[in-house]
């Protein structure tokens, strides 16, 4: 012992350091990191096989068909309007069956075709083309009430009608696709944080455990404070995981630039390329230490495999709630900002506080350090922002007390300009089947522009007018409170033919009525008939 | 230096009040007090499950004790002094995957010398200690002696003033067990404290300077192992040619005669407290015809025995019947 001692006192992140560099070299020259480079290609080949299969079933499983039960005539006439509008229509209309051509005044129990089963019937269309009736389970029926009523009218109204011819004028994109694009680039942004981050983290805990039992772990706790041992850790496996995204993107790089232009052109995301690159690094790093720590947390308190196992399951079913809850909020641009604030870093500070040791202590401080850092990122999403909100007209405004009701049916929203002027805002889904001046009499807005809304092309297509009945509330609600109706959707394509003959309006209305006979689980099935 | 100090004057390098450790309602610690002078060798003794392990552990800061005061080098924080300090667990641990120099370095580098360093001074231990061909080895491809004699010179390649060694002998043949006691030694003699826990008391009654005898989470005793061995007064042993006469006046009372075929006898009996003088004076004078006599102090094991009860010794035993030297 003639030499001076060189060592000194490490502080926490020092340790940290001599821990995360040792783990880094160990993890990258490992077998394991071979693994994880080819970690992206078993979610593809998965895919790829279930889509296959999936087309595959899809291809050979039957089509519903919908039983025709009407007098000879009818049927016929059915049958024919139904193949017309097909031709121009395309697979959106189901296949029409005639399951029995009643004589005059026979009657028969529509219930009575599913018996014999002999093909595969999902509804029943009975009555008349003026008066159909669709019998059958109430998501069936009511999928099909607007092509069923638009067949019956067609076969009400005789002859097909020609239809304009429409001059195509092809652009690159649409809005429309270029959002449904984006959408799926955003998706699949989405999947590969989320397995990225599950592979990553659960590598991080079987490290941790493995070193458990090699009872290293005891070395190092004698040697450094155990936040430093998780801190290493975790940055170990994130610098780790870093090296492998940009070996990811340096392979990505040659297959494009060697590919030219054979490579698939991928919808470019509402925020370009590099900046979801440099926000994908950085969600993933956020989400990474969230997960890590938690899982680290899970680790130090277990003792064997198994109790990780156990211990890690309910951590993992929440991932992958979260995961859903963020896919919900991807479709919910304005809804999902309340997703994104939800403090799950508060939750896991106090389990962690509570937990055994020091290292639900370091696994707090992780989560507190992954939670500031994704507040210091901000709450945008990933991939394109569908504009949901419209502009639906401005007037004077005058204050009175507050804005609006604390729950304003229309959801509005208002700024005032510099010219005193107030725009408002409503969400479109609230704008069908109304006019401005029934929204803006609801509030205090004294005097509201008049004249119908005039509704901009939504993100999904246009929207509806829905069906009168006077059964509904203003919110689509039944009297009884019990039956809520959606509003009904159609694509501009099913529609042309409608409004070309005048509208939704010449169409015949749906009603519903409980079937008990083909009622699964309670809830009540629907007939349609007027 | 560091305030308090030993009995003997020197600084105590570790000194714990009243430690107290319970997990699950049991209390594996229960009281704890120990004193280690700077520069001693210093043995915790106590059968398997006595918390020697947990003692230590909580000397160490890899645990805080539920109740109770520690301070080491100074310190009450250990983690502190962390790089003063060398530590080998009971359950030996390195990564199979390393080379042999770096998990030397690697254990150095965790007490803060630099890792270049490390690897210099691991190379250097590791040929000084027989091990220079194995220093670019994976632990996985050495022995599981060589792999213990790897994580020993990590304990001390930083050179700590404070080794703190859990059962160091297990797993070790008797040719590195005698190799471990002379870097033990070696260490002590350069001034560095050294503490470890056994529960073979042969090791400990060679090596130590003081004990702490640990069963059931107390410790009886704690201080120099003349002072324990003085628990249990000596024994003479005395032979004769005569088997009686006069002179037996001299000897104590209770003592213990073995007969001899040729009318001599063998005599056992504590050593009176007036020393051996008078009783050699009489049994001349008496002419008892003395063919031998010896005093034979008490070991550490009847030591230990006095001290910590039938079964604790008992215990002892049953772990390892082969490696108590008495």
């Amino acid at each position: 012992m003639t030499e001076a001692r060189q060592s000194g006192r490490l502080s926490v992140f020092a340790a940290a350091w001599v821990i995360a560099r040792r783990d880094f070299v160990a993890i990258l020259f490992s077998r394991t990191f071979f693994f994880f480079l080819l970690g992206p290609l078993f979610p593809v080949i998965v895919v790829g096989l279930a889509g296959s299969v999936g087309q595959r079933v899809d291809q050979t499983a039957a089509q519903p068909e919908v039983g025709v039960v009407m007098e000879g005539a009818d049927a016929d006439a059915m049958v024919r309007a139904r193949d017309a509008l097909a031709e121009r229509l395309g697979s959106g209309l189901p296949g029409f069956l005639v399951v029995k051509r009643l004589e005059p005044g026979e009657t028969y129990d529509p219930a009575d075709a599913f018996a014999g089963r002999r093909a595969n019937i999902a509804a029943v269309l009975s009555g008349t083309p003026s008066d159909p009736v669709l019998t059958g389970p109430s998501n069936q029926i009511h999928a099909w009430s607007g092509a069923v009523a638009m067949v019956a009218a067609q076969a009400r109204d005789g002859e097909l009608q020609p239809w304009p011819d429409v001059t195509f004028q092809a652009t690159a994109t649409s809005n429309a696709s270029q959002r449904a694009g984006r959408l799926k680039t955003a998706q699949g942004a989405q999947m590969l944080l989320f397995l990225l981050t599950m592979m990553l983290a659960g590598m991080v805990l079987s490290n941790l455990v493995e070193e458990k039992g090699n009872k290293i772990i005891e070395v190092l706790a004698a040697a450094v404070p155990m936040e430093s041992v998780f801190y290493g850790k975790l940055f170990a496996m994130l610098a780790v995981s870093l090296v492998g995204i940009s070996v990811w993107g340096c392979v990505g790089a040659l297959i494009y630039f060697g590919a030219g232009s054979a490579f698939p052109d991928f919808p470019t995301p509402a925020v370009g390329w590099p900046l979801l690159f440099g926000l994908g690094v950085i969600y993933f790093a956020m989400a990474y230490l969230l997960l890590g720590a938690v899982f680290l947390s899970i680790g130090s308190m277990a003792a064997t495999v198994r109790e990780v196992q156990t211990l890690s399951m309910p951590v993992t079913m929440m991932q992958l709630m979260v995961f859903f809850l963020a896919t919900f909020a991807m479709t919910q641009p304005h809804g999902g900002d309340l997703l994104g604030h939800v403090p799950v870093q508060l939750a896991i500070r106090d389990a962690g506080a509570r937990g055994p040791g020091s290292g639900a202590l370091a696994s707090c401080r992780g989560v507190r350090l992954a939670g500031a850092v994704r507040r210091l990122a901000g709450a945008r999403r990933l991939g394109p922002v569908p504009q949901a909100r419209d502009e639906i007209g401005s007037g004077a405004y005058e204050k009175e007390g507050r804005a609006w009701p604390r729950k304003d049916p229309f959801r509005r929203r208002h700024a005032k300009g510099r010219d005193g002027r107030v725009t408002f805002w409503v969400p479109l889904s609230n704008c069908i089947g109304r006019d401005r001046s029934e929204i803006g009499s609801a509030g205090p807005v004294s005097k509201p522009e008049e004249g119908p809304i005039e509704m901009k092309e939504s993100p999904d297509g246009r929207y509806g007018k829905p069906p009168e009945d006077p059964r509904l509330d203003r919110r689509g609600r039944s009297a009884a409170g019990a039956v809520r109706l959606r509003q009904r959707r159609c694509s501009g394509k099913n529609l042309s033919g409608p409004l070309q003959q005048g509208g939704m309006a010449t169409a015949p209305d749906v009603r519903a009525v409980p079937d008990p006979a083909r009622s699964r689980h309670g809830t009540p099935l629907f007939l349609a008939s007027q | 230096m560091h305030g308090n100090v030993s009995a003997s004057g020197r600084p105590l390098a570790i000194e714990a009040r009243g430690l107290i450790k319970r997990f699950d309602g049991f209390t594996a610690v229960d009281g704890v007090d120990l004193s280690v002078p700077e520069g001693a060798v210093y043995g915790i003794l106590g059968p398997n499950g006595a918390g020697k392990t947990t003692t230590l552990r909580m000397l160490l800061g890899i645990i805080d004790p539920d109740e109770g005061y520690r301070r080491v080098l100074g310190a009450e924080r250990p983690h502190d002094v962390a790089h003063t300090i060398g530590y080998l667990p009971e359950e030996r641990g390195l990564y199979p995957a390393m080379k042999a120099v770096d998990a030397i370095a690697f254990v150095g580098a965790l007490r803060g010398l630099p890792l270049k360093e490390g690897r210099r001074r691991g190379r250097e231990l590791l040929e000084q200690h027989g091990l220079g061909y194995a220093a670019d080895r994976q632990i996985r491809q050495l022995s599981k002696g060589m792999a213990q004699q790897v994580q020993i010179l990590g304990t001390l390649v930083h050179k700590p003033r404070l080794v703190v060694f859990d059962e160091p002998f297990s797993g070790l043949d008797a040719i590195n067990q005698g190799k471990l006691e002379r870097m033990m030694r070696g260490l002590a003699e350069d001034g560095t404290t050294v503490i470890f826990s056994t529960h073979v008391i042969s090791h400990a009654e060679r090596l130590c300077d003081d004990v702490a005898i640990i069963a059931a989470g107390k410790v009886p005793f704690a201080g120099p192992v003349d002072v324990a061995r003085d628990r249990i007064p000596a024994q003479v042993r005395l032979e004769t040619r005569s088997g009686d006469g006069p002179w037996r006046a001299a000897l104590p009372a209770d003592l213990r005669r073995d007969g001899k075929s040729d009318g001599g006898a063998f005599w056992y009996f504590p050593l009176p407290e007036t020393g051996i003088e008078p009783l050699l004076r009489a049994l001349i004078e008496g002419e008892a015809g003395i063919l031998s006599l010896s005093i034979e102090r008490a070991g550490l094991h009847d030591a230990f025995v006095a001290i910590a009860g039938e079964a604790a010794a008992r215990a002892l035993e049953e772990e390892t019947p082969e490696a108590i030297g008495r």
